[in-house]
């Protein structure tokens, strides 16, 4: 299997001025080689033997769109899926990819957690490919929780197309969570769907990027369901020629009453040479919601370099605490001591090959 | 003969085109405590500020000497290495770096490399001292902190720094009666264990309690008006500033 395909992701739901080039992103040459075999690590859980998301799972929309689904349906590759009933907090997968000589560079995900229980799902990108593909899709059952959090520390030459798609019932909830340690050019979202009442998604999001670095993200909250509620917060910052366009879409669907929904972004331009797009849509067909959208984007701020070179720290040591601040504001929300502390390492990795 | 560890002479800044300071004298020896008194507006912050190098002040003219260097031809960093510290009045808010991990950047900055257990470990005392819970130290500096919590954690600051001359700007003002008290105990442990210099900057005379004051600095209008010993610490508390406003 060898296919190779230009295609257009991360469309917003709502076009704008088409000059502003914020509406989706093209990525060119496309290319799957075959499926990437996932390593699986369980801690304390097992997947259970069976689930409802294996019938779901095509009908689960996702944030790249239609252009990415149906390359990854021609491909023939199919999904793993994994169903947990676990009620353990303590419990996590932890998934990586196989980099040997055959490993293809596509990989498919479902994870579907059963009527009130818990499960966290690390995810470990660290690829050397040209080209990677990914596609997640969560269900949360009735009452459950799903924690999604992934790690991207590629190589500075490596693409990666990471797509996710959840649907969360009554009462349920997926919290995502994302880290932009490097990687060329990195494609990334999530599109949540609310379908039941005081169903909630919460998105945790942080970025460095440096260099030519590009991140490119669409994230799209659905209210369906009554009393729903998303947090979407996403932070980071800019060095070098980096490129970030942030999408983000609080979507009132008409009968969502009573849900509340919000997006925040703050960015940290170190250089003036950074392009940095920031686009939050609020799309409203429901009266009673409310919807609330922040950024906060700009250089550094003097004095408060100014107190931090007060206790000893250059400027240069200064801006880096501040860039790696961002950064850890979402390392600390992961529930897990030792994925913090991995995660903690591989930002003194990235910074140790760095200088 | 204890040393000098500050020596200022002839010191004239301003602030956005506009003169702040003239002329300021005035030289700390090492373990000296003095205390910087003055109405408000009268420069007291901006000498703080501009021995620190906030490059919003603009040195004039005058000399700075600390520990026998040049000061203001230091980085602000440099300054700090060197063994100067200053309290701020309005300590800055730094989301995603806790308090743990801003001091030990301060500390390896210096030089001292400390694993964050040991550190934990080092500071309970301290934490004890200022009665702060050790959960602070995993708390976002400053974030969501009271004023009087954000004053603490300046003087936490300071015991783990360890500089030789230590500026507290204003670190009693707006708090309680016994933040104060909490706050002063502090202070004084920094001059014990450190035998550490201070210049302290206030309004109100509660944090000088524990402490035994070298030197009173009357700054006014950005002159300094009037020194003396301990004693003129209680003149002004009964007098108010106004003789030297007049003169």
């Amino acid at each position: 299997m060898n296919m190779t395909k230009d295609i257009t992701v991360n469309k917003i739901p709502v076009r704008t001025w088409n000059h502003l080039a914020m509406n989706d992103a093209d990525v060119s040459g496309v290319n799957i080689s075959g499926k990437a075999e996932a390593k699986v690590a369980f801690e304390g859980v097992t997947a259970a033997r069976s689930g409802v998301l294996k019938d779901k799972y095509d009908d689960i929309k996702t944030s790249a769109g239609e252009e990415l689904s149906e390359l990854l349906a021609v491909s023939g590759i199919k999904p793993d899926i994994y169903a947990f009933d676990n009620r353990d907090e303590n419990a996590y997968v932890k998934i990586g990819f196989d980099k040997g000589e055959n490993a293809g560079n596509a990989h498919l995900l479902g994870i579907e957690a059963k009527e009130g229980s818990v499960i966290t799902v690390y995810v470990d990108h660290s690829e050397d490919e040209d080209m990677s593909l990914f596609q997640t899709k969560l269900y949360a059952a009735k009452g459950s929780l799903i924690r999604f959090v992934q790690l991207f520390h590629s190589s500075d030459n490596a693409v990666v197309i990471d797509d996710i798609g959840g649907v969360c019932e009554d009462g349920a909830k997926i919290e995502l969570y994302q880290l932009f340690i490097s990687g060329a050019e990195v494609y990334a979202g999530c599109k949540a769907c609310l379908a039941g009442n005081d169903a909630a998604f919460d998105a945790g999001i942080a970025y460095r990027l440096a260099g030519n670095q590009k991140l490119d993200m669409n994230y799209h909250a659905v209210f369906e369901g009554k009393r729903g509620s998303c947090d979407i917060q996403a932070g980071g910052a800019l060095r070098d020629k980096s490129y970030k366009l942030f999408r983000g879409t609080i979507d009132f669907v008409n009968g969502c009453a009573g849900s509340v929904g919000a997006e925040n972004e703050s960015v940290l331009l170190i250089d003036d040479t950074v392009v940095n797009k920031t686009i939050p849509l609020i799309l409203c067909a429901e009266e009673d919601v409310q919807g609330a959208h922040g950024a906060s984007l700009g250089r550094p701020d003097e004095e408060l370099l100014f107190y931090m070179q007060s206790r000893g720290l250059d400027r240069q040591e200064a801006l880096r605490v501040l860039e790696k601040a961002k950064l850890d504001r979402v390392i600390g929300l992961m529930p897990h001591a030792a994925m913090r502390e991995y995660a903690s390492c591989l930002i003194t990795e990235k910074e140790n090959e760095y200088e | 003969m204890s040393q000098e560890v500050l020596k200022i002479e002839g010191l004239s800044v301003a602030v956005d085109g506009k003169v702040i300071l003239d002329k300021v004298d005035l030289t700390i020896n090492e373990g000296e405590v003095h205390v910087l008194m003055g109405p408000n507006g009268a420069g007291k912050s901006t000498l703080g500020y501009s021995l620190m190098g906030n490059p919003k002040y603009e040195i004039l003219e005058g000399k700075v000497t600390f520990k026998g260097e040049d000061l203001l031809e230091k980085s602000v960093d440099k300054r700090a290495k060197a063994g100067l510290f200053l309290s701020f009045q309005s300590p800055q808010e730094i989301p995603g770096v806790t308090l743990a991990d801003f001091i030990r950047s301060g500390m390896e900055a210096k030089g001292e490399r400390v694993s964050l257990y040991k550190f934990k470990k080092n500071v309970k005392s301290d934490l004890e001292l200022l009665n702060m819970d050790a959960s602070y130290l995993d708390r976002d500096l400053n974030v969501g902190f009271s004023g009087g919590e954000k004053k603490k954690a300046e003087i936490l600051q300071l015991l783990c720094l360890k500089p030789a001359l230590a500026i507290l700007d204003e670190t009693d003002s707006g708090l309680d009666v016994d933040a104060v008290r909490t706050v002063s105990a502090g202070v004084e442990a920094y001059k014990k264990s450190h035998n550490g210099a201070l210049l302290i900057i206030t309004h109100s005379t509660k944090i000088l309690e524990a402490l035994s004051v070298d030197r009173t600095h009357v700054l006014v209008g950005g002159h300094i008006a009037a020194e003396g010993g301990p004693e003129l610490v209680d003149e002004i508390n009964e007098n108010g500033f106004e003789k030297y406003l007049n003169n």
